[in-house]
């Protein structure tokens, strides 16, 4: 097995760790990247050195580098203006909670 | 200022700067690898600019099917008026001194009225700036690094998108600020940005119908509410999540983006981010705020380095006792 196959391999099986999107966008990541680093004509068409840069750099993304080293604290991760705003977004996102019709209301009169 | 601090640490190899340990659970390791072994040990943080360069993966256009309408005219970067124009403008001696009668008489709240020149002018200018490029013009170093180094497309709709991320890193700011003062510092910074587009497209695009110009309008506008929930939630979620919505949003959902960019550009974000979170609100609600270029590296602040920003911000605001100048603001957070 050449060295651009097996590094290709290593992309996609990091790829598949990636858990499927929360919201369905208008195109996945994961799938995309997928479809692309499983086409064998154009890893063939990417250097040996750009191709471990690709999976370095995802590797980077994966093990979350940049969250761990520019690390934020509860000054923007619960803002005072609203610290409720990214709880209740993300219980939304997953699903967790549904907003009703009156707790709608109260956010576009109130703002919070 | 705390910007050109945390930024100077980075440009001027200070790596005293670092205080934190960026020790991770490598989960995915490489076995007889010497380049991954190589970034496996780096602890170091690149500039976006340099860590992007590194990478020369074959560019392949991406079909965007429509070739980008280009500016045919260049309209002035803020405004015509001369106030907005010219950064040494100064009031005449009577005016302010009226100014600050009518201030304290009236028992203004300098924290709402600021949120226009700060929010709807200079915070919208570094928003503007970053990624605005006219033909044979040359562009700001961030502009080169989005256009050249990242290789995106020159168009309009990028400049948005551009100009939409750096919205978007202010407003996670704005948040934090008290409710009445943040909601009115975002809602002024949004307004001004839209306006302004909605001029260059009349303007600098030519397109005559306004109906046409309304459907673009709308079109950004639901990009805006898109592209806010996905950098939320990348935010509080994990670096991949995030990159993909920067993927999604920046690099038009590029099947071939280059992963070494998506990761520079994701470092410039978050260390933006970082620069925002250790401001404390009286400078950001003063408009102190730059974004810091990126071809520079932002260097964690070690206790002692942000306790003598601190100091060093209560003492400029210490002599600010203008009835212009009040704020409720806070100077420790």
């Amino acid at each position: 097995m050449s060295s651009k196959t097996e590094i290709a391999e290593k992309i996609v099986a990091l790829l598949k760790t990636l858990p499927k999107d929360r919201i369905q966008h208008y195109a996945s990541f994961k799938d995309v990247q997928l479809a692309r680093f499983q086409n064998k004509e154009l890893v063939s068409s990417i250097s040996e050195k750009d191709l471990k840069l690709q999976y370095a750099s995802l590797r980077d993304l994966v093990n979350d580098k940049y969250k761990n080293y520019y690390k934020l604290d509860d000054k923007l991760l619960k803002p005072k203006g609203n610290p409720e705003y990214y709880t209740t977004l993300m219980s939304n996102i997953k699903g967790e909670k549904k907003e009703n019709f009156f707790s709608a209301m109260k956010y576009v009169i109130m703002g919070k | 200022m705390l910007v050109r601090n945390a930024s100077k640490y980075g440009a001027s190899g200070l790596r005293y700067a670092r205080s934190i340990s960026t020790a991770q659970s490598w989960k995915f390791e490489a076995r007889n690898n010497t380049i991954l072994n190589k970034f496996k040990d780096i602890e170091e943080i690149e500039a976006p600019s340099k860590l992007a360069q590194e990478s020369s993966l074959p560019v392949i256009e991406q079909d965007l099917k429509t070739k980008p309408r280009q500016p045919s005219k260049k309209l002035p970067f803020l405004s015509d008026n001369k106030i907005e124009n010219d950064p040494n403008y100064q009031m005449s001696g009577w005016k302010q001194k009226i100014g600050q009668v009518l201030i304290k008489a009236f028992s203004i709240d300098m924290d709402k009225s600021r949120a226009g020149p700060v929010a709807a002018s200079i915070y919208f200018g570094e928003c503007k700036r970053q990624g605005l490029y006219y033909p044979n013009e040359p562009m700001s170093d961030t502009a080169k690094f989005f256009y050249e180094t990242l290789k995106l497309p020159k168009s309009f709709s990028q400049q948005y998108q551009i100009a939409l991320l750096h919205y978007w890193m202010l407003s996670v700011r704005m948040r934090a600020l008290p409710h009445k003062y943040g909601k009115n510092y975002q809602q002024k910074l949004i307004d001004r940005l839209f306006s302004d587009m909605e001029l260059r497209m009349s303007q600098e695009l030519k397109i005559n119908s306004n109906r046409i110009i309304e459907g673009y309008l709308k079109d950004y506008h639901t990009q805006l509410i898109g592209a806010v929930l996905s950098y939320d939630e990348g935010l509080m979620t994990d670096d991949i999540t995030f990159a993909a919505a920067l993927w999604r949003n920046v690099f038009n959902g590029n099947p071939n983006a280059d992963m070494r960019h998506i990761e520079a550009l994701l470092g410039y974000v978050r260390s933006q981010l970082y620069v925002l979170n250790k401001m404390t609100d009286r400078e950001f609600g003063f408009g102190k705020f730059a974004f810091v270029a990126p071809d520079q590296v932002v260097q964690p602040l070690t206790k002692a380095q942000e306790a003598a920003l601190k100091e060093k911000v209560k003492a400029e605001f210490a002599g600010h006792n203008l009835p212009s100048q009040r704020s409720v603001l806070s100077v420790d957070e």
